[in-house]
């Protein structure tokens, strides 16, 4: 049996060779899903992680809890250590992530009198797990200093040491904490310390989060629980969990037991299940967009399947008749088939797997559409899931090859003699109108999804998932159209033929009819064509669109290259009236120019506040954006890109360098409040002093000089959740100043640094020398940073890797379809050829009618793909673009076109043509006429 | 008159089999086929008739020996002048599939005179033939929707529209039951007489025979009468 199976198999080797490439892809499509799925979801799960850190500047992996014991019960540290590690390991039995970092402390609560201010201050004398090797002693000495009897050495931050003006070698007397003979507690401050690293894991509470604690040894701390008799030690455990464990497989539980420790235990405390629901629903969002982005390429590649085992099945239709006139039942036909398909499919599965493995691989070090760069790709691993989804990816070809046989296995020999040469009818779908309906239907959802496009945007920004339906409505909308040019071309061709019937010559007469009485089978290959060519064009469309806009969004948002803020000492001194006053002192800007010479283009100062409040009349809006600039600097440095505004936004900076307390109002402002240039509006900013910041430092009015549509940094729209957690979009304005005068107003303030760097200058070299340079920055953003770190992000990941994915795939079958399409349509028509060739046609007819053939079937159709790639880029981009972009921002998003996507892609259908038209000769050439006519001879 | 469309001098062909051996399917053939006349070449399956036929008809090459065919030495012509003369001055019924599928019966018969570049009025020439051969009603039907005798008797009204001087037919009847063969002969009859067509026809049927006005019977290459 298996023999037989071979050899039939070998006997169409080139077409099974087909078949088996085609479930192989389908295979490999199919296994690469919950490969590249999982990878993204662990890749974004640990991206969460990662940007929480970033953005709490805090650890954001950590459980533990905040509990008390009473000392009757837990008389010393160990004792309470021993609480602590029974609940560790109660949590790490269902957590089971490894703890990488612990940071514990235990406490009592004291007061002392402050011998300097006179009143009582409440203090924790604390004891903190491992604390020697994680602290410098700034002054002083440590903890186990030796001190003189009855007085116990402690050690205080430096912030302890300035608020209430201590001094090291001072004697803290805790009065109401008394030993058995009534003497009270006192410590003596040994030393001030602070971290040693401040990026050490171990510090999740800071020097300065654990304010108002003195903090002593394990030995003092229990000797003076036992000799004080304290009656309640506090204790905080924080652990810090090493998320990089947490994947698609493990964070729904985890989410589920933080909930259960936390219904459980009221002092379970966590800061991570925020980051889990925040998957939560973004994990649903890639599901859905993965499986979306793939079933286009998914259902091309069932139609070549199907188009391929046609092929096969006519080439074979005699045989099977044969079969059945012998008198092999149905059933064992049937059998024949589904062995072969199934050798495939195994065959199939053995090699579609390691090529998802790689696909996925491929597809996840996109950087853009069909642009692959070397990166960390240790997320995407072999999945078990592959295994299933191939099996069924496998079993689903089997079906497709098998069921048309049911079609020919019913026929014997008398009825496919009667059907050999039969011209096919009308195709059902061109008899129902199919074609017309599909594109009715798909306007329709164009047209209402277009209607909510704000609402679209809003449920996205709110982490809804998006609706399938936007994705595919635009490969319903290809394929319907392709069908209606199809019937178009159809009507072209009759009516060609029609206009020049009497004239045309053999070839072309011929060939007219070939075409129009043979659209049953051309027309699979030409809606093939037009799909693949158009979903092509609209993939990469698409994703330039979604790249490109992301890409234009972050620098617009940005301003420049590099936003440097480094930091600056704020001095507060008491003034006369007992008031708190804070100062700064200007740190000079030079120095970031010099340092980072040969790397930086141009360099500008800018305050930005973005807590400004705007005064017009009698109206306030609070929360808005001031820069401060020096119109020279901010103009060589800032960047804006092109037609946003009425005129170069270099002449508002020249409007603005003619009036000292001139302003740039944003056209939002303006609108508002029917400002013109001319009118003064004012604008505050408040209290640097954390504990002050109602106060309002001064209010300066500014008369408006240039209103601006855009401007280089500012967003007039930013998106916060309400109580409810819905996203609300909030409109945000914009005054420009001139810098003198911002500082004059509200006095020195920090200033941001703008870099505008060289075109090879690295941010990180930047940032390497300034840190040589002792400049401390706490923060900075780089276009570069954000650019990789969008293209990094699940969704647009997904996008470039599935489009390019789709793309390579589509072209790869369009070639092969094409061609098997073409030859085995030749080698069915040798008789005819030899008709033609005996009836003295040469063979420059035969090509010219070939030609002519190609011409109205494929090239029409593949024409008719760019008309429909294009017409689809139109109609869809921007909708579908929503889903990747749904921010309102001052660039509205413009279609991106990439020529030379379509250069590429132009390429390889006309190299597709020549191979094919190469082939063809050169099969029609080796043809010999009475061979051919012999052919027809039973 | 008594002259000769076709004479065929000493014509062998040899086709190498696949013990690589050679195998002579036309062993030194002389005949003449007369002008205006049916002639039949007479033979059992594989005696060489097909292959004789496909060489007087210019579909293929002898391996030694020549033909004229009105006047013309096959052996001084170039393949292009065989061409022409395969579209122009011949006609051709083919065994079994004769039609062109994807025609009716009207375009059938037009592609011919469009391939013979007729000169006269189509249309009038199309309907004539179809009606000779009695179909006239059957004009617009496919292929698949007609008998095999009717047609066998479109592929005649085809090789015949374009006034060729000569129809080559392999079996013409061989498909077809003894009534339709009948009709088939009787209208090659009507051709000769009428129109004064040169027909060269191959059949295995000895009920033929007494039809044509010459016949050769073929054996193993040979003419054995």
């Amino acid at each position: 049996m298996f023999k037989f199976l071979g050899h039939k198999l070998l006997n169409k080797k080139w077409l099974n060779a087909c078949l088996l490439l085609g479930i192989v892809l389908l295979v490999a499509v199919a296994s690469c899903n919950p490969m590249f799925k999982n990878g993204a979801l662990d890749m974004m799960l640990s991206s969460k992680f990662d940007e929480a850190i970033e953005d709490n500047n805090k650890f954001s992996c950590m459980m533990g809890r905040a509990g008390s014991v009473a000392t009757e019960d837990y008389p010393d540290t160990t004792a309470v250590r021993s609480k602590i590690d029974s609940y560790e390991k109660m949590w790490n039995s269902y957590i089971g992530v490894d703890i990488i970092e612990k940071q514990t402390y235990m406490s009592i609560e004291a007061t002392f009198a402050m011998s300097n201010l006179g009143n009582r201050k409440y203090v924790d004398i604390a004891y903190l797990e491992d604390m020697e090797s994680h602290i410098d002693i700034v002054y002083g000495e440590g903890m186990d200093a030796v001190m003189e009897a009855g007085t116990y050495p402690c050690i205080i931050s430096q912030q302890y040491l300035d608020s209430y003006n201590l001094v090291v070698g001072e004697v803290l007397t805790f009065d109401d904490i008394t030993d058995s003979s009534g003497n009270p507690l006192v410590c003596t401050v040994a030393g001030v310390f602070q971290e040693n690293n401040y990026n050490d894991i171990y510090w999740y509470k800071t020097v300065n989060d654990l304010e108002k604690k003195i903090f002593v040894s394990e030995d003092v701390f229990n000797e003076i629980v036992d000799k004080f008799g304290a009656l309640t030690i506090y204790y905080n455990d924080y652990l810090m969990l090493d998320y990089a464990q947490f994947t698609h497989s493990n964070a729904m539980d985890t989410l589920y037991y933080l909930n259960e420790f936390q219904n459980a235990d009221g002092h379970f405390i966590q800061n991570f299940s925020d980051i889990l629901i925040d998957y939560k629903g973004d994990a649903r969002s890639i599901k859905i967009i993965i499986w979306v982005l793939e079933l286009p390429i998914l259902v091309l590649l069932l139609a070549f399947i199907y188009m391929v085992s046609s092929q096969i099945l006519e080439m074979e239709d005699g045989e099977i008749a044969m079969l059945k006139s012998r008198g092999t039942s149905t059933k064992q036909i049937l059998g024949i088939y589904l062995g072969q398909s199934s050798i495939l499919s195994i065959i199939a599965i053995l090699i579609g797997i390691p090529i998802g493995f790689l696909l996925c691989k491929l597809a996840a070090s996109s950087s853009s559409f069909l642009k692959f760069s070397v990166r960390d790709t240790h997320f995407y691993g072999f999945d078990a899931g592959m295994l299933v989804y191939s099996l069924i990816a496998a079993l689903i070809s089997v079906l497709f090859v098998t069921l048309p046989v049911f079609k020919y296995a019913k026929n014997s020999i008398v009825e496919v003699k009667s059907r050999t040469g039969k011209v096919n009818a009308k195709p059902f779908w061109e008899k129902f109108f199919i074609d017309i309906i599909l594109v009715g239907v798909s306007i329709y959802l164009l047209y209402n999804y277009n209607k909510q496009k704000s609402d679209i945007a809003i449920s996205i920004l709110s982490g809804s998932k998006p609706d399938p339906l936007i994705f595919l409505n635009s490969s319903l909308f290809i394929f319907a159209v392709g069908l209606l040019i199809l019937r178009l071309i159809k009507y072209m061709i009759k009516l060609i033929y029609y206009i020049g019937r009497k004239k045309w010559s053999p070839a072309v007469y011929a060939s007219f009819l070939q075409i129009t009485r043979t659209v049953k089978k051309q027309g699979f290959i030409s809606v093939f064509l037009v799909m693949t060519i158009a979903m092509g064009m609209f993939n990469s469309n698409m994703a330039r669109t979604i790249n490109e806009n992301k890409t234009e969004r972050l620098k617009y948002n940005m301003g420049t290259d590099l936003i440097l803020q480094e930091y600056w000492h704020m001095g507060i001194y008491i003034d006369k009236e007992k008031n708190a006053r804070w100062y700064y002192n200007e740190e000079d800007v030079e120095r970031f120019a010099k340092c980072t010479e040969g790397m930086s283009e141009s360099i500008a100062k800018v305050i930005y506040d973005d807590k400004t409040t705007i005064k017009v009349g009698g109206t306030e809006l609070a929360n808005n954006v001031l820069m401060g600039i020096n119109t020279k600097d901010f103009g060589n440095t800032a960047e804006l890109q092109s037609g946003l505004n009425e005129v170069h936004w270099y002449h508002y900076l020249n409007d603005l360098a003619q009036v000292s307390n001139g302003v740039i109002i944003s056209s939002n402002l303006a609108e508002k409040y029917k400002l013109s240039v001319g009118d003064s509006i004012s604008y505050a900013r408040y209290n640097p002093i954390p504990s002050k910041a109602e106060e309002e430092i001064a209010s300066p009015s500014g008369t408006v000089c240039a209103i601006v549509d855009a401007w280089p940094g500012f967003n007039q729209y930013t998106y916060e959740k309400n109580e409810d957690g819905e996203v609300e979009e909030i409109e945000r304005y914009l005054v420009v100043a001139n810098y003198a005068y911002v500082v004059g107003a509200f006095g020195q303030t920090p200033y941001q640094v703008w870099m505008k760097l060289q075109d090879d200058a690295d941010y990180q070299d930047v940032l390497k020398n300034l840190n040589e340079q002792d400049i401390n920055i706490i923060s900075y953003s780089s276009i570069d940073k954000d650019v990789l770190k969008m293209q990094e992000s699940p969704l647009v990941l997904i996008t470039n890797g599935l489009f390019s994915l789709s793309f390579i795939i589509a072209i790869i079958l369009c070639t092969v379809g094409f061609l098997i399409y073409w030859i085995t349509s030749i080698k069915q028509r040798e008789l005819l050829f030899g008709i033609y060739r005996a009836m003295g046609m040469s063979m420059k007819e035969i090509n010219k009618m070939l030609i002519n053939e190609q011409m109205f079937s494929s090239v029409l159709a593949s024409a008719a793909g760019y008309g429909v790639g294009a017409i689809s880029t139109v109609l869809f981009v921007k909708l579908v673009a929503i889903v990747y972009l749904p921010e309102a921002h001052s660039i509205d998003i413009s279609i991106t076109v990439n020529p030379l996507d379509i250069v590429k892609l132009t390429i390889v259908v006309l190299l597709m043509f020549i191979i094919c038209f190469i082939v063809i000769r050169t099969i029609l050439k080796k043809m010999n006429i009475t061979q051919a006519l012999k052919l027809g001879e039973d | 008159m008594d002259m000769n469309m076709i004479q065929a001098r000493n014509v062998k062909r040899c086709f190498t089999l696949g013990s690589g051996e050679p195998f002579y399917a036309l062993k030194g053939i002389n005949i003449d086929v007369p002008a205006s006349k049916l002639t039949i070449l007479k033979g059992r399956s594989g005696s060489g008739k097909t292959t004789l036929l496909n060489i007087l008809s210019a579909l293929d090459e002898p391996s030694e020996g020549d033909i004229m065919i009105d006047d013309r030495i096959f052996s001084e012509m170039s393949d292009i002048q065989k061409e022409e003369l395969r579209r122009y001055e011949i006609g051709f019924v083919f065994q079994s599939v004769a039609l062109i599928p994807i025609m009716n019966a009207y375009e059938n018969v037009d592609f011919g005179l469009r391939l013979a570049n007729y000169e006269g009025n189509r249309d009038k020439r199309i309907k004539e033939v179809l009606e000779m051969v009695g179909l006239s009603s059957r004009m617009y039907h496919m292929p698949n929707q007609m008998s095999g005798g009717e047609q066998q008797r479109v592929a005649i009204a085809r090789a015949v529209a374009h006034k060729p001087k000569v129809i080559f037919a392999d079996e013409p009847t061989g498909a077809l039951d003894t009534a339709s063969g009948l009709n088939v002969m009787k209208l090659f009859k009507e051709l000769v007489g009428k129109e004064g067509i040169t027909i060269v026809m191959t059949t295995h049927d000895p009920n033929l025979m007494e039809l044509g006005d010459v016949v050769y019977e073929i054996e193993d290459g040979e003419i054995i009468a």
